[in-house]
């Protein structure tokens, strides 16, 4: 993939809107030292180059009821199978994120669901469908803290 | 849990979309006046149904390859979150979580090149009661990796529940 070449101010615009994507151009601008104009053009660039994909809001989970995140990671699938799962995977609630990986596991799945139950069917459904093997772990916090992203680290690395 | 009535519903959504969404274009699409968005996301924040919002950028476009998924078993008697917050501390990790099943707890990693992983699964092997780590690398790179939040979850009100994904 090509890659893009971002600066320093680039850098800390990032991080800046990664804690809060709402922070307003005029207080990017002062605290990046840069005019507003210079901040919506840098950022223009940012999303025309690919960096900057979109935004998300992060909202807390358990207080609109879904109180159990988890993942599913699955061994051994086989090559006729994972168009299956994509298609089924697709249409089944809860999932917030979900892909192909090698090494130990073939395939990652996060969700989040309200009840152990809806997990547990989720397994099974998956299980009935095609040949593998299915491993799930429970997280402990009720969502992960996207907004403290180490990015800065991540980038300075 | 939050009771929300249908102006927040509609408001969560809207931003589900696209978190920037001016105040006035939310004003706009339900009918309601700008201020009153405004005082409502407030009261969101206030009561933390609302968190925050980030932007979603591909580390890819800056160096990097990938994520590893890193799955650890502690030993038994092993502090968990004093091992958790040691992991935090590497440089590229940049979620760790605490989880109940076959491991007890899943640290992703973003990927810059092979020499500069190899290094930090050595290092976390030889952390303190780190028994055993699986590994497994992804090449997607879309950052935070919530991407299918708001393509999977429209919010909606059902019947019997007071909202539901």
């Amino acid at each position: 993939m090509e890659k893009v070449k971002i600066d320093s101010i680039d850098a800390k615009l990032i991080s800046l809107l990664l804690k809060d994507a709402r922070t307003k151009t005029k207080d990017l601008a002062q605290v990046c030292g840069i005019s507003s104009t210079a901040v919506g053009n840098r950022l223009a660039k940012l999303k025309s180059k690919g960096v900057i994909t979109g935004s998300a809001l992060v909202v807390s989970m358990s207080e609109i009821g879904y109180m159990f995140p988890a993942s599913i990671s699955i061994e051994s699938i086989k090559q006729e199978d994972s168009k299956k799962i994509i298609s089924f995977i697709e249409k089944s609630s809860g999932i917030f994120y979900f892909s192909f990986s090698f090494g130990k596991y073939d395939m990652q799945i996060f969700l989040i669901s309200r009840t152990t139950n809806d997990i547990q069917n989720l397994k099974k459904l998956i299980m009935n469908r095609m040949h593998c093997r299915i491993s799930v772990d429970l997280w402990e916090t009720l969502f992960p803290n996207f907004e403290n992203i180490m990015i800065d680290g991540a980038l300075n690395g | 849990m939050a009771n929300l009535d249908e102006v927040n519903l509609n408001i969560i959504s809207l931003l589900s979309k696209d978190a920037q969404t001016p105040f006035y274009k939310i004003a706009e699409q339900l009918g309601i006046s700008p201020r009153t968005v405004e005082l409502r996301f407030r009261k969101l924040v206030e009561k933390r149904i609302i968190i925050g919002s980030t932007i979603r950028i591909d580390i890819g476009k800056i160096g990097f390859v990938g994520k590893s998924y890193i799955h650890i078993t502690t030993s038994q008697d092993a502090n968990k979150s004093l091992l958790n917050e040691q992991l935090k501390k590497i440089n590229g990790i940049f979620l760790t979580v605490e989880i109940i099943g076959n491991y007890d707890i899943l640290a992703l990693l973003a990927v810059k090149d092979l020499a500069s992983t190899f290094k930090v699964i050595e290092h976390i092997r030889k952390l303190p009661n780190v028994e055993k780590v699986d590994v497994s690398f992804v090449n997607d790179t879309i950052y935070p990796m919530s991407r299918w939040v708001n393509k999977q979850m429209p919010l909606k009100r059902t019947r019997n529940q007071r909202c539901s994904f």
